[in-house]
């Protein structure tokens, strides 16, 4: 093999690995979702993740990797559409000639685990209330915009990327963005019942387990780890080798500075230290270093997850203020943080890694001119109105013509027995054949007598 | 004193205590969440298609010890807060006397604290 041959292989095992890594960041979400959520919905807010992925991969290798990566202009791209072997086997051809060092088929495996997470964060703040249709019908359209705000700044077509926005991993691209159609999705849909009294204060609906948010919250940093270091794409950036390492020290450092920030913030605020918020802290610092992780030094990552932590409480709690009923905390984690990564990234970026990396310049801090923050200012208000106001039409449109919310008794029954016929914790519930209440105790009393047999299976 | 008790659905809680008082006045309640059937026997559900009976459904207990007085009007507001609508499985209400309801904080019979 020749040189160049074993960088491809390199590059792919990284890739691939580091969208395997970013693709179990649903399992993230499915624990962090069900777990903040009631126990009548936790079946439904988790399995809506295996949904809405299915539906996302597919409608990204037919349409959303051609608009987002296939050549075509500065505002989408115009090949690549419904991709055969022979387009996602090559490396660096069209349609696909933006992957240079890895196959398109490689790509497409780490650019749809991306629209996948952002799309996991439309229903976190449109969790508990939305119909079932919705999560196919607006998966599909949120898939679509996602992918042409992804070649604006992705795709070096693009006309954002030209311009030099700086998102590494997406702050803007998949987190702002899933935040703006979850805003629009919990406008439109208005708060659960009971979420805010007559008199407009806001009533906690405390999540079924905290247990469960904690575990989906490591996996999402775990996660992170193949998110941030592997959009580098590869195992060399500019003159770097094994540059992802780096990037995955500041994704790293800023989600530590995030957890704790969060924790402290909500012990000054709330009185306590909140569990969730310190969740939501971390997640928030993840959030906001994914725009920063391959453009600032050690020291600046620790600032910007040490301010998303504050701002992640401050922001959950400014929503609810707002009368916006945001189970999850979407809103704030992803789309304050979001922009507030990519902001400081226009503040924070160090000249020498953004030129090694070839996009924009260095931030305020170091260059002392504030060139970069108007970029990326410029992108959040680009992608804020298009994907805002594209996401607000299309869920007004279903809501004005089919209803997006659910009736008033399936959602106090709960979305896992009306929409899926059986409760997350059946037991909890109803009695169960053979299920709680009903075990055999004999072990207690030192017997050790045989359990009576369980009666008869029906037969199949 | 008049010991009321109800069975009700579960969601009806809220709304049956709320309603007992607005309409009396009284206030104090203990909930117990328990399982049962009336005439309806149970429910079927259905698992992957396949159905199971339960014979119990969810429901509440609740408890009220009320002033005789009030008794009439306790189980007037229960009855009609505890309505769903469906055709079956609303629960019951009903009524019993009770002696020396006593306050464990104070020692003293209800009837006499209440009299001062």
């Amino acid at each position: 093999m020749k040189t160049a041959d074993v960088v491809i292989a390199a590059n792919t095992i990284w890739v691939v690995v580091a969208a395997v890594l970013v693709m179990f960041m649903q399992a993230g979400f499915a624990l962090l979702e069900a777990g903040l959520a009631r126990m009548k919905n936790a079946a439904h807010i988790a399995g809506k993740n295996v949904l809405v992925f299915g539906v996302c991969s597919l409608v990204y290798w037919a349409v959303g990797f051609g608009l987002a990566f296939g050549d075509g202009n500065a505002l989408v791209g115009t090949h690549g559409f419904l991709p055969s072997s022979s387009a996602l086997l090559a490396v660096g051809k069209a349609p696909f000639s933006f992957f240079s060092t890895v196959p398109g088929a490689a790509g497409y495996l780490f650019e749809v685990v991306f629209a996948g997470v952002s799309l996991a964060i439309v229903w976190g703040a449109m969790a508990e209330r939305a119909k079932l249709w919705v999560y196919f019908a607006f998966g599909a359209v949120f898939t679509v915009l996602y992918s042409i705000t992804s070649h604006w700044v992705w795709h070096p077509g693009g006309w954002l990327y030209s311009l030099g926005m700086q998102d590494f991993a997406g702050s803007t691209v998949v987190h702002y963005q899933g935040a703006l159609a979850a805003l629009a999705g919990a406008l439109l849909l208005g708060p659960r019942i009971g979420k805010f009294g007559r008199d407009g204060r806001a009533n906690p609906i405390p999540g079924h387990n905290m247990p469960y948010a904690v575990l989906g919250t490591i996996i999402l940093w775990f996660g992170w780890f193949g998110f941030n270091p592997g959009s580098t794409l590869g195992v060399v950036t500019g003159n770097r080798i094994g540059y992802f390492g780096y990037v995955a020290l500041t994704t790293n450092l800023a989600a530590a500075a995030g957890a704790l920030g969060g924790v402290a913030t909500a012990w000054a605020v709330l009185r306590k230290p909140d569990v969730s918020m310190m969740l939501n802290g971390a997640l928030a610092a993840l959030v906001a270093i994914t725009a920063a992780c391959g453009f600032v030094a050690p020291w600046a990552a620790i600032v910007i997850g040490l301010a998303a932590g504050f701002l992640a409480v401050t922001g959950v709690l400014a929503v609810e203020r707002l009368g916006i009923d945001d189970p999850i905390g979407a809103v704030a984690v992803h789309g304050a943080s979001g922009v507030w990564g990519t902001i400081a990234t226009g503040l924070f970026a160090a000249p020498a890694l953004a030129a090694n990396l070839g996009t924009g310049r260095g931030g305020f801090v170091y260059t002392g001119s504030l060139h970069q923050v108007w970029v990326q200012l410029l992108g959040l208000a680009a992608v804020g109105a298009f994907t805002f106001s594209a996401s607000f039409g299309a869920l007004w449109t279903m809501k004005r013509f089919w209803g997006i919310r659910v009736e008033e008794h399936v959602e106090t029954s709960g979305l896992d027995v009306s929409e899926h016929g059986m409760w997350g914790y059946p037991e909890f519930y109803i009695p169960v054949p053979g299920g709680y209440g009903t075990e055999a105790h004999g072990h207690l009393l030192g017997h050790g007598h045989p359990h009576p047999a369980a009666a008869e299976p029906e037969a199949a | 004193m008049i010991k009321v008790e109800a069975i009700v659905l579960r969601e009806r809680v809220e709304i049956v205590i709320d309603a007992v008082e607005v309409a009396t006045g009284h206030v104090g309640v203990t909930v117990v969440e328990a399982v049962g059937h009336g005439r309806e026997r149970g429910i079927t559900h259905e698992y992957r298609g396949r159905v199971f009976e339960s014979r119990f459904l969810p429901k509440a207990l609740l408890t009220f010890v009320v002033q005789d007085a009030l008794a009439p009007g306790v189980v007037a507001a229960v009855a009609d807060a505890a309505r769903s609508g469906n055709d079956s499985g609303d629960g019951l209400v009903w009524i019993a006397p009770v002696g020396n309801v006593t306050h464990h904080r104070t020692g003293k019979r209800i009837e006499e604290a209440e009299k001062r």
